[in-house]
């Protein structure tokens, strides 16, 4: 029987590659375990393609965003809210991928290595997701936007909890319309990218007032005819909205001097400038809010570009791109006193059993600006309500900011974007903004009040 | 007689697997529809009688000390009961027949078995009846889901290539002194190469290959001869190759093998469901009848495990592949002290092919091997399937000196 | 209810968990005990194989059990199996045939306690039981029915009585029949009783050993009146008064 029973060894081996065939099944399953019980061919969470049970989504008030009621899922019965905090709920059918209903799925249903997707059984509902979002503030924001396309984002700068998203276009979806627009699922506070336009004046006054320690005694040379003043850089010339003749900084901050702005790019040079974009995050990938929803990265690129092209960068123009969020968190950290700190939007998850899972921190951690130069920031940023946007429409609320007006395209008839990035430098509202409208005039007339709105929204919430 | 290692304790196992179907049972009856209620009550409440008439049967009147290979057989068995009771309650009786037939099977083999010399002389009648019931298959069957492997009778669908398997490795065993005087593998080769013909011819290739890798396990056992084995899977790769590369038709069933989810609504249908679900499950199930898998085609036959995964959940999914495992572990190491080197290949081919189409089937649904379409072994509905499981574990049970209490032996 | 059925499915998975488990791991851990059958002793080295399978391949090949290292011996040449009314031997279609107490089997042989077996020139002498040998020996010893045959060395007319299991014949210290001459070798030859048939078989690779003239090839009976020769040594056998 030697023989038999050594030749009988040898199915040793099919067991080792049985156990091996074993392992790899429960290594796959175990690794995608929640991308696949998440598929959209999962009738226990699916129906007709949505989202159907699954748990609920607050704002920071406790109003219900999204719930599940009878194994249907149902929104906000306020259609401003629905319509207002589309883009950041998601909807069930996953079109809008950075919404939470897509991004939290797995907390959403409640979905555990250990229990499956049983708690849905158990609870008829998922886990709770508690935002930060104020509803009313959205709404508030939706209806400032007035029909017209554009991002509003507002975030506590101290904290760093994002109070309010609004992305337009948008829809209801309760009864979603048979005609797509373009950006309508898009999540354009996270994943839109624009010309900054004036706003990046900040940053490039940022950067001469690192750079420059003569700063505040230059004088800017703006001069031309036929109320368009214009500069010379390099082999063409950069062009200014109007002729501010021989300006000082401040005054060229506030009238937002194109010629000044172009030749302090120029005088800067393009490493210098780049530096100090870089160091407050451009260029760079952002961290996903709350680890979950990714964001846009904003760009800047002047490898290989001319004196001109560094001078049309300098006032926001070029090929530079700056992601809303980002942008917003730019100015927080301005206003926070040079700090950044990383936004989020989701405060809390809790089980249906009342257990917590996840609670958010402020997390500020990143130097975007030293002191000082944030001190001098606001201090122009406020010289810049003060002096030219009118504090009478932010009152109570000592804003400081600056406006942009993005040219997009060399046509004669395009529209311009209009940009607004603002705080408050009251400390009972330590509330940073963003509002982009597309397709609008003057910064002045559309983007500032939207922001006056929503800001006087905020300002009424936290009285 | 002694051994080495501990038994399990029949008492508390048989307590324990008794729950298991208790609460099965209790569950169906509690979520099922009251109509169906009689037929679960019957199923297990037979199952259970079966259970305890075998266990105490042999504890008590053949004295037997080990039970393990029924055990666990008993247990998978039930597992497959549960869910064909849940999903097809108006067919959980006629599983249960099949179930109460392929015990019957199992100690009538067993009996047989005993005999050494009669089952020597019994190996041209098999292969025999083995070749007259393919051959009829052939001629008989009808195309059922692109194989030709059902035959019908009287309302009665039965698949003989699953009764086949175990003539296959009875046919194929052989006493040393057989295996010594006439070392040739030239007729079994014949033997195996007509059924494994037929299966082909049917489209079985699932059942087709499971008979090939038999033969392959008995004849190294037989001979030890790797060279002519070597020689023969280089023939079978290139048969392969030329059926699929002159009937694309066969090529076509494996497509979707390796990116299942890039055919995630065409062939790959039956996999990726299998993930998602499995996936739902957790470690510990959404609970019998809970499921959703079940509605997907052929859910308690080839895509069981899946369903095992989703209603059981994955711990005891993995305890019912490690089982397989240690059946086979068990035969090789009682191989040596078997009564004759007959019952030692009997029961390494049949656990190893009950490894192997085990192996066909897990890692088919998920996407490790091309799915075959083969059944999951004692745990997959079908009268057959189980039938022909059974048969094969007295072939396992027999290697076991100790299953009978003669030995010839002056003691 | 969903609270009963969350917990029952922790209950379900540990039932079918623990019994799985518990059956697989016993499933790895038995192993049956060893347990000695039968002995065979080789007569010519007193070499003791232990039989403790069922069947049982003897033969010169690697992969036997019992392994005579012996050109007479096929590779494989009888397997010894234990069915359910005792032990059989079968021959495997060896070339030199297997010999039960002198007589050639054809195909099998039902063995009994105390049997000689000749494999080619391989002679062992079969016991039931574990420790049946020393048993043997004694009764073979109290058994007087058997004749007594003696060795004549033709040449000098020394008387070489055989007595026992087995003599030996060859140059080395200590053999039954001592030759020291060179053209001897060291174990020439030995000469077996099986149950009372007196039987030589040749040892040496170099020195034939002639029966009546003939070479012996494999172990052949002896009659009183047979003429055995190594080299130049011949001996009558023969019957002892």
């Amino acid at each position: 029987m030697k023989s038999i029973s050594r030749r009988a060894l040898t199915l040793y081996l099919l067991i080792f590659v049985f156990l091996a065939g074993s392992v790899l099944t429960y290594y796959r399953l175990a690794v995608n375990a929640d991308k696949w019980a998440m598929n959209k061919a999962n009738r226990h969470l699916y129906t007709d393609g949505g989202l159907a049970t699954a748990g609920d989504i607050t704002d920071r008030n406790g109003n219900v965003l999204v719930s599940t009621v009878n194994g249907v899922r149902t929104y906000s019965n306020d259609v401003s809210v629905r319509k207002a905090t589309l883009q950041t709920v998601g909807d069930g059918a996953g079109y809008i991928a950075g919404g939470i209903q897509t991004s939290f799925k797995d907390e959403l249903t409640g979905y555990t290595i250990l229990d499956g997707i049983f708690n849905l059984k158990r609870y008829g509902k998922g886990n709770d997701v508690a935002t930060t979002l104020d509803s009313d503030i959205c709404k508030a924001a939706y209806s400032a936007m007035n029909g017209q396309d554009g991002v509003v984002g507002v975030m506590n700068y101290k904290t760093g909890e994002i109070i309010c998203i609004v992305s337009t276009p948008t829809y209801d979806p309760l009864n979603k319309p048979a005609e797509e627009k373009e950006g309508m699922y898009l999540n354009k506070f996270f994943k839109g990218l624009y010309t900054p336009g004036s706003t990046f004046k900040i940053i490039t006054l940022a950067s001469a007032i690192d750079n420059m320690p003569n700063l505040e005694n230059m004088t800017f040379e703006c001069k031309g005819k036929n109320g368009k003043g214009q500069i010379q850089i390099g082999e063409g010339y950069v062009f200014c909205s109007g002729v501010h003749g021989n300006i000082k900084i401040e005054k060229a901050f506030n009238q937002s001097c194109n010629c000044a702005f172009a030749s302090l790019a120029d005088a800067l040079g393009k490493d210098k400038l780049t530096a100090t974009a870089e160091k407050l995050g451009f260029n760079t990938q952002m961290n996903k809010i709350n680890g979950k929803i990714s964001r846009s990265s904003s760009i800047i690129k002047l490898d290989g570009s001319s004196a001109l092209d560094v001078g049309w960068a300098g006032i926001g123009q070029y090929t530079t791109l700056v992601n809303p969020c980002h942008l917003l968190t730019v100015v927080s950290a301005i206003a926070n006193g040079g700090t950044a700190v990383e936004p989020y939007l989701v405060s809390k998850i809790t089980t249906p059993s009342g257990k917590t899972l996840y609670t958010s921190k402020t997390n500020n951690s990143t130097e975007y600006f030293s002191p000082t130069t944030a001190q001098k920031l606001q201090k122009y940023m406020r010289s810049n309500v003060e002096n030219n946007y009118g504090d009478y429409r932010f009152s109570g609320l000592t804003m400081c900011g600056k406006t942009g007006t993005a040219e997009i395209s060399d046509s004669e008839d395009a529209k311009p974007n209009a940009l607004f990035a603002g705080f408050s430098s009251n400390p009972d509202y330590p509330f940073a903004i963003i509002v982009v409208v597309e397709n609008s005039t003057y910064s002045i007339k559309t983007a500032v009040p939207v922001a006056s709105k929503v800001m006087a929204a905020v300002k009424k919430a936290y009285s | 007689m002694k051994q080495k290692g501990k038994n399990v304790n029949l008492a508390i196992m048989l307590a324990v697997i008794t729950l298991f179907q208790l609460i099965c049972a209790f569950t169906l009856i509690e979520k099922g529809e009251s109509k169906n209620r009689l037929n679960i009550i019957i199923t297990f409440a037979g199952y259970i009688a079966a259970e305890y008439l075998y266990f105490i049967g042999s504890r008590l009147f053949l004295g037997r000390r080990s039970f393990e290979v029924e055990l666990i057989a008993f247990l998978l068995t039930s597992i497959g009961l549960s869910v064909t009771a849940s999903v097809y309650p108006s067919l959980a009786v006629k599983q249960l027949v099949a179930a109460l037939l392929g015990i019957a099977g199992f100690v009538v083999l067993q009996i047989i078995l005993r005999d050494i010399d009669f089952c020597m002389r019994m190996r041209y009648p098999a292969a025999f009846l083995a070749f007259a019931l393919l051959a009829f298959t052939l001629v008989f069957a009808k195309f059922t889901n692109g194989a030709k492997n059902w035959i019908y009778i009287g309302g009665l669908s039965i698949q003989p290539s699953e009764i086949v398997k175990v003539l296959f490795i009875f046919v194929g065993a052989a006493t040393l002194e057989k295996l010594q005087s006439n070392k040739s593998l030239t007729k079994y080769l014949i033997f195996a190469l007509g059924c494994i013909g037929t299966l082909f011819l049917m489209y079985d290739f699932g059942t087709a290959l499971i008979f090939f890798f038999t033969f392959l396990v008995i004849s190294f056992m037989r001979s030890g001869d790797v060279r002519t084995l070597i020689l023969v899977c280089a023939a079978a790769l290139m048969g392969g190759v030329l059926i699929l590369r002159f009937k694309p038709y066969v090529a076509s069933r494996f497509e979707a093998f390796g990116h299942v989810w890039d055919y995630f609504d065409s062939s790959g249908y039956q996999q990726t469901r299998v993930m998602i679900y499995s996936a739902s499950g957790g470690l510990f199930g959404v609970g019998l009848g809970n499921g959703k898998l079940r509605n997907i085609f052929a859910a308690t036959e080839d895509l069981i495990f899946g369903v095992i995964c989703e209603e059981f959940g994955w711990i005891m999914a993995a305890a019912i592949l490690l089982s397989y495992g240690a059946l086979l572990v068990y035969s090789i190491k009682h191989s040596r002290y078997a009564r004759s080197s007959f019952y030692a290949i009997c029961a390494c081919a049949a656990s190893a092919l009950m490894l192997f189409q085990a192996s066909l089937n897990v890692f088919g649904v998920n996407d490790i091997l091309p799915m075959t379409g083969v059944t999951l072994p004692f745990v997959s509905r079908g009268g057959s399937s189980i039938i022909s499981c059974w048969m094969l574990l007295a072939f396992i049970k027999a290697v076991d000196r100790g299953t009978y209490r003669y030995g010839g032996v002056r003691q | 209810m969903a609270e009963i059925e969350y917990y029952t499915r922790y209950l379900l998975s540990a039932c079918a968990f623990a019994v799985l488990i518990n059956c697989a791991v016993s499933l790895l851990r038995l192993r049956p005990r060893k347990k000695v059958y039968a002995v065979f002793r080789d007569l010519a080295t007193n070499e003791e194989y232990p039989i403790t399978c069922y069947e049982t391949a003897v033969g010169r090949s690697a992969n036997t059990d019992i392994r005579i290292k012996l050109p007479s011996v096929s590779r494989s040449h009888a397997v010894l199996a234990l069915r359910k009314d005792g032990f059989y031997i079968f021959d495997t279609e060896s070339k030199q045939g297997v010999y039960v107490n002198g007589e050639k089997i054809e195909k099998k042989a039902k063995l009994a306690h105390g049997d000689t077996v000749a494999f080619g020139m391989g002679i062992m002498k079969f016991y039931i039981g574990s420790e049946a040998s020393s048993d043997i020996k004694n009764t073979d010893e109290s058994a007087p029915e058997y004749k007594q045959y003696i060795l004549t060395d033709i040449v000098s007319g020394s008387e070489f009585p055989l007595e026992g299991d087995y003599a030996t014949v060859g140059r080395e210290p200590g053999s039954n029949i001592e030759i020291s001459a060179p053209n001897i070798s060291r174990k020439q030859a030995v000469f077996t009783n099986e149950n009372g048939a007196w039987y030589i078989r040749s040892l040496s690779k170099t020195t034939p050993t002639l029966l009546n003239g003939q070479p012996v090839l494999q172990p052949t009976a002896l009659r009183p009146g047979d003429v055995i020769k190594f080299a130049d040594f011949a001996f009558l056998f023969g019957e002892q008064e």
